[in-house]
């Protein structure tokens, strides 16, 4: 059981990685677009919240950060709310730190540096996109 | 431009208040390990904050009765340096603000405590499980304005009570003195003993008009002027604006059930009415004041032919506040009721049923012929009557559709005096709550009561009202002496809501509840 579960996060840490280079190439040949950034990013998302595109629901990043969090508690989504207690004394609750976690993933791996409260009040994975994009074009 | 107790809005504040750590380090204040302790990791959970308290500020507070002003951010740093420019940044609308809307992020507690003790606004912290909403405490202590809410609909409830207080403390009064300003020489003696200390306490300010100007006015304008005012151009009734009440009579009387009185006499008291609200406009004011028996003492009202009484319904079912015989105390708090509660008010001679002796003894000018056959003696230790002129057709809510109403006349004799009729019984059951503020501004009675039956539905005159039941006549009736004739009612139990204005405003609350 644990060793199927190392090997499912290697994989998803692989695809992550394998998101990343293909914009980073993309980049690099002249030929990223602003939907490409959308469609790897999500993929990307994805990956790091171990979550496959059948399942996940949506672009919404709370709601696959929470869908992420129950998959790995083994819960309802829907009951997150109730399980997740406050991570910080600021009363930032799982669903929060996975996010802001994901934020400065993405800026280290991707080489850019986002603006944090900007990043925070992104919404979709298209929005964060959008701010990876405006840095990489 | 006159104002309502609808038109009121609370300029509410955001303010965020991040916090952030330079550098990566661990320790007992640290709560995390890895990224989440990096420099720039705060800011994005903080960013999540803060995205958060907006939400539920628009979840929340999105209401005409809310004006939320462009939200306030600073944050402070584990270098725990605090610098003039986050003041200035929180506070730049100051002077709009009513009341600011705080979030505090833990560690920036010294920033929170100087922002508060630099305003004398109200502060409600953001109340979702925060250390935050506590950390207030310390600037409580030294004299800050912090209003503790529980939750979020609290924060709401709160907001709609600081608008309501708004409503009064930043209100004009009209006040139409035949003598002097404070009181009036026949009439509502009992009403305040200095308005400038009611100014300096409660924030109401008074505008004058002397009555007999205010009269002079009800006619259209010569070119010599007004007999009190010669060659002054005064804003006298137009022709126009004649025409435009002719009309309004007609739809009046037309709805009333029924309508005893004739036509001229309908407009002559919505002369009346529209001479004062032009008056109001004019002074900023959010309501009016008549000088009853100095007024009918002159012998003008017989002479022109009306009475304020028209005045006072029509003004109400506006939202703005209008009491009899120079009451200022009452107009002061019929418009602190209508702005708790959103309904009209009402205010009238109230007076306790007194059963002694084994025999009931009803106060005057109720008909005993009306109070229902199954009233016994020991009910009766239990009621309360209350009688005048002003009810209006929007007693439960002034947005609210009109209730049905009758149209009678105040002079017996020669039928003038437009007033409104309420049909009280059929609000039977009715919980209402009544208040007045003390004449030395020390207290404010609080009660509340029960409709048990309605009277003078049917009779000319100031008799028209309800009789309701208390905890118990007798301690009311003690309780009343303190504070005056005309308790000011309105439909609703408002008598929490009530205790806390009281208590902001530094009044002890006196409060008397049926039931309790």
């Amino acid at each position: 059981m644990k060793q199927e579960a190392k090997k499912k996060l290697l994989e998803s840490q692989k695809m992550a990685a394998a998101e990343v280079a293909a914009i980073k190439d993309a980049r690099r040949n002249g030929l990223l677009t602003r939907d490409e950034v959308r469609r790897r990013l999500y993929n990307y998302v994805l990956a790091k919240y171990l979550l496959n595109a059948r399942d996940a629901a949506g672009t919404e990043i709370a709601s696959l950060a929470a869908q992420s969090l129950a998959k790995a508690m083994r819960i309802d989504k829907e009951l997150i709310g109730n399980a997740d207690k406050p991570a910080t004394c600021d009363g930032a609750s799982s669903v929060d730190m996975k996010q802001a976690l994901l934020i400065v993933a993405i800026q280290k791996e991707f080489d850019v540096k986002l603006d944090g409260i900007e990043a925070a009040f992104a919404d979709t994975t298209d929005d964060l996109a959008d701010l990876v994009w405006a840095k990489l074009c | 431009m006159k104002r309502s107790v609808m038109d009121v809005t609370l300029n509410i504040k955001p303010i965020f208040i991040g916090f952030e750590h330079l550098y990566y380090y661990e320790g007992p204040c640290r709560m995390a390990g890895g990224d989440a302790i990096q420099p720039g990791f705060d800011e994005i959970v903080q960013g999540k904050m803060y995205k958060g308290f907006m939400a539920n500020i628009e979840k929340y507070l999105s209401d005409e009765k809310f004006n939320l002003l462009k939200p306030s951010t600073t944050k402070g740093f584990d270098d725990w340096a605090i610098s003039d420019e986050m003041f200035e940044t929180l506070l730049v609308d100051e002077c709009n603000t009513d009341v600011y809307l705080v979030f505090s992020n833990f560690g920036a507690n010294t920033i929170l405590e100087e922002f508060c003790t630099r305003t004398e606004k109200p502060i409600i912290m953001n109340p979702t499980k925060s250390f935050a909403a506590l950390s207030a405490v310390a600037s409580y202590g030294v004299g800050a304005d912090i209003i503790p809410c529980f939750d979020w609909p609290e924060v709401v409830h709160n907001m709609a009570l600081l608008r309501a207080q708004k409503c009064i403390s930043t209100a004009k009064l009209l006040l139409a003195p035949r003598f002097g300003g404070t009181k009036a020489v026949a009439g509502g003696n009992d009403t305040f003993n200095n308005l400038l200390e009611v100014t300096e306490k409660i924030g109401t300010r008074f505008r004058y008009i002397n009555v007999h100007e205010l009269m002079d006015q009800m006619k259209p304008l010569t070119e010599d002027g007004n007999h009190t005012t010669p060659g002054r151009k005064t804003p006298n009734i137009t022709e126009d604006e004649r025409k435009a009440l002719e009309k309004m009579a007609d739809e009046i009387m037309a709805g009333a059930e029924p309508c005893i009185i004739d036509k001229q006499y309908v407009i002559n008291s919505l002369i009346a009415w529209k001479q004062v609200q032009k008056n109001m406009d004019l002074y900023d004011c959010s309501g009016f004041v008549a000088p009853c028996p100095d007024a009918c003492s002159t012998r003008r009202l017989n002479q022109i032919q009306f009475t304020f009484c028209f005045t006072h319904s029509l003004n109400l079912e506006q939202g703005f506040a209008s009491a009899c015989e120079y009451d200022v105390t009452a107009a002061v708090v019929m418009l602190l009721l209508m702005a708790v509660s959103g309904k009209s008010a009402f205010m009238g001679n109230t007076l306790p049923v007194v059963a002694t002796e084994g025999r009931i003894e009803w106060p005057p000018h109720i008909d005993e012929a009306e109070v229902p056959d199954d009233i016994t003696y020991e009910d009766a230790k239990h009621l309360y009557t209350t009688l005048h002129s002003t009810p209006c057709r929007h007693l439960r809510g002034i947005q609210e559709a009109a209730d049905k109403y009758a149209l009678r006349h105040f002079a017996y004799d020669q039928g003038f005096g437009a007033i409104q009729r309420h049909e009280f019984n059929n609000d039977k059951g009715q919980i209402i709550t009544y208040c007045r503020i003390s004449q030395d501004l020390k207290q404010m009675l609080i009660g509340t009561g029960e409709i048990a039956f309605g009277v003078g539905y049917d009779t000319d005159n100031c008799n028209g009202g309800f009789v309701f039941k208390v905890s118990d006549s007798r301690e009311v009736f003690k309780k009343q002496m303190q504070f005056g004739l005309h308790l000011p009612i309105v439909y609703g139990d408002y008598a929490d809501d009530l205790v806390f204005i009281a208590k902001r405003m530094g009044l002890e609350p006196v409060v008397d509840k049926i039931g309790e």
